[in-house]
């Protein structure tokens, strides 16, 4: 009978503190926690940056979160899948305003756009595909739905000495070098040096510089995988990826030029 | 349930629901890793719920990524209509025996609450489900597939990534611990009609099924450990004991202890997985097995600690997906059971049983909306008229709750074999919205191809299944 109610007591405690340590961090996250507060989530990531410093912090993020896809250091993601672009020793200042982009499809979500509760229940139960535009988000630059799919998440909650940590920090690390890429490199190297004065088009090392390491917030390119520049090149010749200073010096490249680019560039160290 | 009994529930079920709706700050519309992550469900899954590779690091990395919920709540609800093709069988005397069931039915398959995810820091995360259960006209509540992690990441010196992740982790259904598709937990279909006798309508299928194929699901609880290195080599070792005392609540609402599912102490549980990413491809190959002891009812004593069966499963899985995102999308899977099984005298027709499970599955999916699946499941074993069914060569025989009688009938081969395809297709306007259409097709059913001498055939079985599944 008295190791009946022992067992029965032991049992109660530890189902007890299962279920306590499941909900009360799930209560006390919620604390100082209003609905349309968009300070909240980046409050809650800062409780571990400040412990941490951002750039200890952002480390942190890269090592354990970032890798994942990106690979270690931003060097490339697991079998260097094209999909996720290499961000060693990329642009500190084009990485900053990249993520400031991504998280600026979430930020005024809650705040801005639904202020009811109807508007936002009505969001959360259909799931709303495709709604990232350019009325709904202003300060976004990016609609791309891998933008949506994955990094609009992984910004949202970042904090601006986090981002600028993780720029620092990407920006810093060594880059994977050039590789072998297959296609047109001899039409893709006249491009990118020299234009085509004969459609109008004007060499992309004006900007990306002739080594095409990139220059403040104009992006590297050099060693970028090719799929990824292919797809950048399209998205903003259509516009869902904005660049306004570049969207009007593309419009004249065929599939054919930007994928010859795309294999040169991939190829340079 | 009695009307004013339900009504007692309603103001808090208001009060809870408005606290959900109003604490969710941003518009994805998708459970709780969803709305944990900030992800699209395209970051993580093919199609849910097969995992993309990143999806493979979220899990395995204990669902921490992103920002921890303060409601963390999500439900999932799949219902559909079955149309079976026939629904009732020839019995040897000559009569027709009709099943309860008209032979087309719409069915609250089940509904599901959803929890869990990032806990406190980066090393603790949880996947809580909780399932009602509609199926066969018969309504049920009880945990579902449940599991709890604690990681570590190994990042040596100068490293800009972790080398090796690792963990502990509880669960209540073997192989929901995995990450690839080709484990019993995971394999295809991942709903719709299901294979019967799963409650479905219409008259039963295949007799027979490995153990670790959801014998133990909600029923046997897994402490285990696994770790997963430079994401190439994922190494596991789990025990597996019954799901009683501190730990049922694992098995909450759920059967309770009977005969046949008390597994006698810690029963051991293995998985080996090469996996190579390339280019947008991903390959895995694995094995897993374990090595089961099920007590039984000890008639004398009254105590479960009677005669017991004896399982010896050892299995083989291949996975490939290409998976670039938009337009096409392509996954495969496969994997083959090898159950050798030792009965306790008495429980079947044998002392010793071989039972082989095979499947293989294809998916595509076209800009993520679109969708193809196809499956085929082979079943072929030791013939064991105790163990599958008793029946005599035909193809439902021993559908009727144990009225037929073995002994009067028995020249039952008891073989096992049977295979069948499953068609499916998939259309999402959103997100978290999925229409399917499935079929599934029987060649073989019990050891039979064609038609048994009463005219019954395996395809009397084939099913329609029109549903919806919706995630919010």
């Amino acid at each position: 009978m008295t190791a009946n109610m022992t067992r029965t007591a032991l049992r109660a405690a530890i189902v007890s503190s299962a279920l306590a340590a499941l909900l009360v961090p799930w209560v006390a996250s919620a604390q100082g926690f209003r609905v349309g507060d968009e300070d909240a989530p980046v409050a809650a990531s800062l409780k571990t940056r400040a412990e941490k410093g951002a750039p200890e912090y952002a480390k942190h993020l890269a090592n354990v979160w970032c890798s994942a896809c990106h690979g270690p250091g931003g060097r490339g993601g697991p079998g260097m899948n094209q999909i996720f672009p290499i961000l060693a020793g990329q642009s500190a200042e084009y990485l900053e305003a990249q993520l400031k982009s991504f998280r600026a499809l979430t930020q005024d979500e809650v705040t801005v756009n639904h202020e009811t509760y109807v508007e936002r229940w009505l969001i959360n139960i259909t799931g709303w595909r495709k709604v990232y535009t350019k009325e709904r988000y202003p300060d976004a630059t990016r609609y791309e739905e891998r933008a949506w799919d994955f990094m609009k998440g992984a910004a949202r909650d970042l904090d601006d000495p986090t981002i600028k940590a993780l720029a620092a920090f990407f920006s810093g690390v060594s880059t994977p070098g050039g590789r072998p890429a297959e296609g047109d490199l001899a039409r893709g190297k006249a491009l990118f040096d020299q234009g085509d004065a004969a459609k109008g088009l004007l060499p992309c090392s004006a900007c990306h510089g002739a080594d095409a390491h990139g220059n403040g917030p104009i992006p590297r390119l050099a060693g970028q995988h090719k799929d990824y520049v292919f797809d950048q090149v399209k998205f903003i010749k259509s516009g869902i990826r904005q660049v306004e200073q570049m969207a009007p010096l593309v419009q004249g490249l065929t599939d054919e030029d930007i994928e010859a680019v795309a294999a040169y560039v991939q190829t340079l160290n | 349930m009695s009307v004013c009994k339900g009504a007692r529930w309603l103001p808090s079920a208001l009060i809870a629901g408005a606290a959900w709706f109003g604490a969710m700050t941003t518009a994805d519309a998708i459970p709780v890793f969803a709305r944990q992550t900030g992800h699209n469900c395209q970051a993580c899954h093919i199609s849910y719920p097969e995992l993309t590779a990143y999806g493979r690091e979220f899990k395995l990395n204990g669902y921490t990524f992103g920002v921890m919920q303060p409601v963390p709540f999500a439900i999932a609800t799949m219902q559909g209509l079955t149309e079976v093709s026939k629904n009732n069988v020839n019995l040897p005397d000559g009569t027709t025996s009709q099943t309860n069931d008209p032979n087309s039915r719409y069915e609250v398959q089940q509904s599901s609450i959803f929890s869990g995810g990032r806990l406190f820091s980066d090393n603790v995360g949880a996947f809580i489900q909780w399932t009602w259960s509609g199926l066969g006209g018969s309504t049920h509540s009880g945990i579902d597939n449940t599991e709890l992690r604690v990681v570590g990441r190994y990042t040596p010196e100068g490293a800009l990534a972790p080398d090796l992740v690792y963990g502990l982790d509880i669960n209540n259904n073997m192989t929901m611990q995995d990450v690839w598709m080709g484990v019993p937990a995971w394999r295809f279909p991942w709903w719709g009609a299901g294979v019967p006798p799963n409650g479905r309508i219409g008259p039963p299928g295949p007799s027979a099924s490995t153990i670790m194929d959801g014998g133990l699901a909600q029923r046997a609880i897994g402490i285990g450990a696994y770790a997963w290195w430079r994401k190439t080599i994922y190494a596991e070792f789990s025990m597996y004991r019954s799901g009683s005392g501190t730990l049922s609540f694992l098995r909450a609402g759920d059967s309770p202890q009977v005969v046949g599912d008390t597994l006698s102490g810690y029963n051991p549980y293995w998985r080996l997985a090469y996996s190579r990413d390339w280019g947008y491809n991903s390959v895995e190959v694995g094995a897993f097995g374990t090595h089961l002891k099920q007590h039984f009812l000890d008639g004398a004593t009254g105590l479960i600690d009677g005669p017991a069966n004896v399982y010896n499963d050892v299995a083989f899985d291949a996975q490939y997906q290409y998976n670039k995102g938009e337009p096409w999308v392509f996954s495969s899977t496969t994997s083959f059971i090898r159950e050798r099984a030792t009965y306790a005298p008495g429980f079947a027709s044998n002392t010793n049983d071989t039972l082989n499970e095979f499947f293989i599955r294809g998916t595509t999916y076209y800009n993520r909306m679109y969708g193809l699946s196809i499956g085929y499941v082979s079943m072929t074993g030791s013939a064991d008229p105790g163990l599958y069914g008793f029946n005599p060569g035909s193809t439902v025989l021993g559908a009727f709750n144990g009225t037929y009688d073995p002994v009067a009938n028995p020249t039952g081969t008891g073989n096992p074999a049977s295979n069948y395809l499953v068609f499916e297709a998939n259309y999402l306007p959103l997100q978290n919205l999925r229409f399917t259409l499935q079929y599934f097709l029987y060649n073989k059913l019990n050891g039979v191809s064609g038609t048994d001498q009463f005219g019954n055939k395996p395809g009397d079985n084939n099913t329609l299944f029109a549903g919806i599944w919706w995630a919010f």
